[in-house]
């Protein structure tokens, strides 16, 4: 599984992010998904979708190796964490997501439930084996 | 309690204080949210006589236990307050992705009281709530504003605001959000605007607290599947609500110049495939939906290049057809100018069209206008017109009352084509030849509006010139379709795909705890719909069945020509429909609740005040 | 000649189609147009807002082959 993007399906109805949080966290709160859904309005009026696609960037930088590679993804370990937010600065697609509640940034685990349930197939596996539900 | 964010936000613009309250259990068990909580407390709350437009109004906001949570279509808003525009109960639904927010900051519902002594915005920040200056965003329009506010917050506030035209009250000025979405109708952005009420952003990072956590998760899954299934699920996107324009003028209801046919010659330069030829950008969804209905666009002429969120069907209805402006990009050009304006573009369509046959029959002269015209056809006319509307000048301070007040200053016999019940303008539907459709604009409660009922399909199926069955239908949808602004839902799953209504009690068990048959819920949207009957009882004298008439055009006005030449709708029809109706309702003949209904739809405590307009 | 058409509806007529089914396969004797299988399904065409043939729009005059799908649409309920 690799999430793949097509940005001009994205109809910023944010399910993405509800999943993911619900998958995660097991919370109706779609600020703790681990991706961002950016609208650029008034103009161009379009959306951007940004996903991690696990280039280890923020794990090369973590001071205390709380990421590391498990199969095909960078998994964020939260009881090593120690908040220091370098991850989330050297993410060069701004997918480390902070939120206040949470002392751990939260990172995308490459599960691909915003794949199954994306409306638009605006996320995709780009290895074509997840699929959105349904028929 | 469990899909509830569990307090309201009190907020007094004269004191310029704030209180953050416990929501009351009795408010949620007896009235759900969304509009159940804006009826309850428009009735409690707003003294009897209030001004519409003075500091006593209140303007109620509320999203639904369901709001925000993980189903489709769990993002829309509610806003109410006591309507300038009919004197009488008033609400508006909204989009986007406002509503999901006020959940995640943590409020059921905000209570905006008094009159701020300069213009100001609300803004909310989980529970760090301000009224913050908007001396720099005054005079600006509507859109503008959300971009200012956008660029001086962040990207992550959700933003609501009103333009111009709310701050001049013109009386259906309307609420914009997210860049092309609104809360168009009853005119409760002049209501902020009365308030110096500019703007509200909203930021929240709460989670909403639900009581089966995992059966809410698998339910929802569910019913984002099942939407995904659906037949035509794919097809429908594309073109959205403005995929009906083809139809409603093969059957002869699609209103053109100014409601005087049903049909529009050039409907194909305006209709659905126009759109997505011509115009389109983006599809664009309001929170958790799988069918985006917006159309944001850009339209490019050598005059104009900008971009709108539409046109929906309702505004190529109003302002393509019925002012006859006959290609999209004009259309959408019109419609953007209203956006910026904030003017709601159904009412602004209808008042724009009434005042070109205003001019047509020498009601309105061109001396009274500077020289200028107000032709149909004249998307020039129409911008220009749009703009002393926003600004109150001159014949646009007239109009800005709306058609019917506009009517009855004008004289001319021009009451007779104000095509507008209760003092709101009739919506995107020409009823003369579907006696269950036209029965809907006469008694939905808020005015002529067609989102309480719509049923030209059912007129069309069951026989247009039949009258059985008509009112009870017109009943049926009428507790329907508010209880999704109760549960703060969107319906079009259910409307354009044929979503099943079951999932909902399903869903709202697993979210609230709450044990609800479809038709438990169903009984909460009658107590509501006999609520706002006895507010508007309340507040306006005289109110009853002579304001559930449509316009004299209707009843005695053949349709010229197209697929429902020569029908129109005696008053003898309507009073036959109305009578059924009423018996329905377990009103009288005066369209009054019964002691017996009140107390069968458990709000008795409105009895005291309605038993005196009985007699 | 005499075959399968594979009808799907979209909203609410459904409850107007055979059995009220979504999806169903209907016998039909071929080439014939929409409007012909609609009156074979005893549905008014005034209550069908458009049609898709193997997912292309097709006017209600279109003609229908052999192993096609299609796919009814409601008009919408609205507002």
């Amino acid at each position: 599984m690799r999430l793949k993007t097509e940005s001009r399906l994205c109809s910023g109805c944010k399910v993405c992010l509800t999943i993911c949080a619900l998958s995660h966290f097991g919370e109706n709160n779609p600020k703790k998904g681990a991706l961002r859904v950016e609208g650029k309005f008034p103009t161009p009026g379009i959306f951007e979708v940004h996903v991690c696609n696990q280039c280890g960037a923020c794990a090369r930088v973590c001071p205390v190796e709380a990421i590391q590679k498990q199969d095909e993804a960078f998994v964020l370990d939260r009881a090593a964490c120690i908040a220091c937010m370098a991850c989330v600065d050297e993410c060069p697609f701004g997918v480390l997501i902070v939120h206040p509640s949470e002392p751990a940034p939260i990172k995308c685990d490459n599960c691909g439930e915003c794949v199954r349930y994306c409306p638009r197939d605006a996320i995709l596996d780009g290895d074509g084996l997840v699929h959105r539900v349904g028929k | 309690m469990n899909g509830y964010a569990g307090n309201i936000l009190r907020v007094n613009l004269t004191r310029r204080t704030h209180r953050i309250e416990p929501l009351d259990s009795d408010l949620a068990r007896d009235f759900i949210g969304g509009r159940g909580f804006v009826a309850k407390l428009l009735w409690d709350e707003v003294p009897p006589g209030a001004d519409p437009l003075g500091p006593d109004n209140k303007i109620i906001i509320s999203p639904g236990p369901l709001t925000g949570t993980f189903l489709p279509g769990a993002g829309k808003l509610e806003w109410g307050a006591k309507s300038p525009a009919t004197g009488g109960y008033g609400d508006s639904n909204i989009g986007g992705h406002i509503a999901p927010e006020v959940k995640y900051a943590g409020f059921d519902a905000i209570i905006i009281e008094g009159q701020a002594s300069e213009p100001v915005y609300l803004y909310i920040n989980d529970f760090d709530i301000e009224l913050r200056s908007a001396s720099h965003l005054w005079g600006q329009g509507a859109l503008r504003t959300e971009a200012m506010l956008k660029e001086e917050l962040g990207e992550k506030y959700q933003i609501c605001t009103i333009g111009p035209a709310g701050e001049n009250k013109v009386l259906f000025a309307c609420i914009s959000h997210d860049f092309g979405r609104q809360a168009g109708r009853t005119g409760i952005a002049a209501v902020m605007g009365s308030k110096n009420l500019k703007a509200m952003a909203v930021h929240g990072t709460k989670t909403i607290p639900v009581a089966d956590p995992a059966a809410s998760l698998e339910i929802g899954k569910q019913m984002f599947a099942a939407c995904f299934n659906k037949p035509g699920f794919v097809e429908w996107t594309p073109q959205g609500t403005a995929g009906v324009t083809d139809w409603v003028n093969e059957v002869g209801a699609f209103p053109t110049r100014n409601f005087t046919s049903g049909f529009f010659p050039k409907y194909k330069n305006i209709n659905g495939e126009a759109l997505i030829s011509r115009i389109k950008v983006t599809d664009k969804a309001c929170y958790a939906c799988p069918i985006p209905c917006g159309k944001y666009s850009r339209v490019r002429k050598p005059q104009y290049d900008v971009h709108v969120e539409g046109p929906e069907y309702e505004t190529i209805a109003l302002i393509g057809g019925n002012t006859e402006i006959d290609n999209i990009e004009d259309v959408a050009y019109a419609n953007y100018i209203q956006d910026e304006f904030g003017l709601d573009s159904i009412s602004g369509g209808n008042v724009v069209g009434f005042a070109m046959e205003c001019f047509e029959k020498g009601i309105i002269r061109s001396e009274d206008i500077g020289g200028r015209t107000l032709n149909f056809g004249s998307v020039e006319d129409f911008v220009w017109l749009s703009e002393e509307i926003a600004y109150r000048r001159g014949i646009g301070n007239i109009l800005a009352d709306g058609v019917k007040k506009a009517s009855l200053a004008f004289g001319g016999g021009s009451e007779r084509f104000a095509i507008q019940v209760k003092g709101l303008e009739w919506s995107g539907y020409e009823a003369r030849h579907a006696p269950a459709m036209m029965l809907s604009y006469m008694t939905a409660d808020v005015g002529a509006h067609h989102n309480r009922s719509w049923a030209i399909t059912f007129d069309v199926a069951t026989g247009r010139d039949k009258l059985e069955g008509k009112a009870k239908r017109v009943t049926e949808l009428q507790h329907i379709r508010p209880l999704f602004d109760m549960l703060c839902l969107c319906r079009l799953q259910w409307v354009e795909l044929g979503f099943e209504l079951d999932w909902y009690p399903k869903i709202f068990q697993a979210v609230t705890g709450q044990a609800r048959t479809w038709d438990d819920l169903l009984a909460f949207s009658e107590r509501v719909w006999n609520l706002t009957r006895c507010y508007s009882l309340r507040e306006i004298p005289g109110f009853g069945r002579s304001a559930d008439y449509p316009p004299a055009r209707f009843m005695e006005e053949p349709i010229p020509d197209g697929p429902t030449a020569g029908k129109y709708m005696p008053r003898k029809v309507i009073d036959r429909l109305l009578d059924e109706y009423y018996a329905i309702r377990g009103w009288d003949q005066k369209g009054i609740p019964t002691s017996t209904q009140l107390c069968k739809v458990g709000i008795d405590f409105a009895e005291a005040t309605i038993a005196p307009l009985r007699v | 000649m005499m075959g399968i058409i594979h009808v799907c509806v979209r909203g609410h007529v459904v409850k107007y189609f055979p059995s009220e089914l979504e999806c169903f396969d209907f016998p039909a004797e071929f080439p014939l147009t929409i409007l012909e299988l609609l009156r074979s399904l005893n549905v008014d065409p005034l209550l069908i807002m458009g049609v898709s043939v193997n997912g292309t729009k097709q006017p209600k005059d279109a003609l229908i082959r052999l192993g096609d799908e299609v796919l009814f649409f409601s008009p919408p309920a609205g507002g």
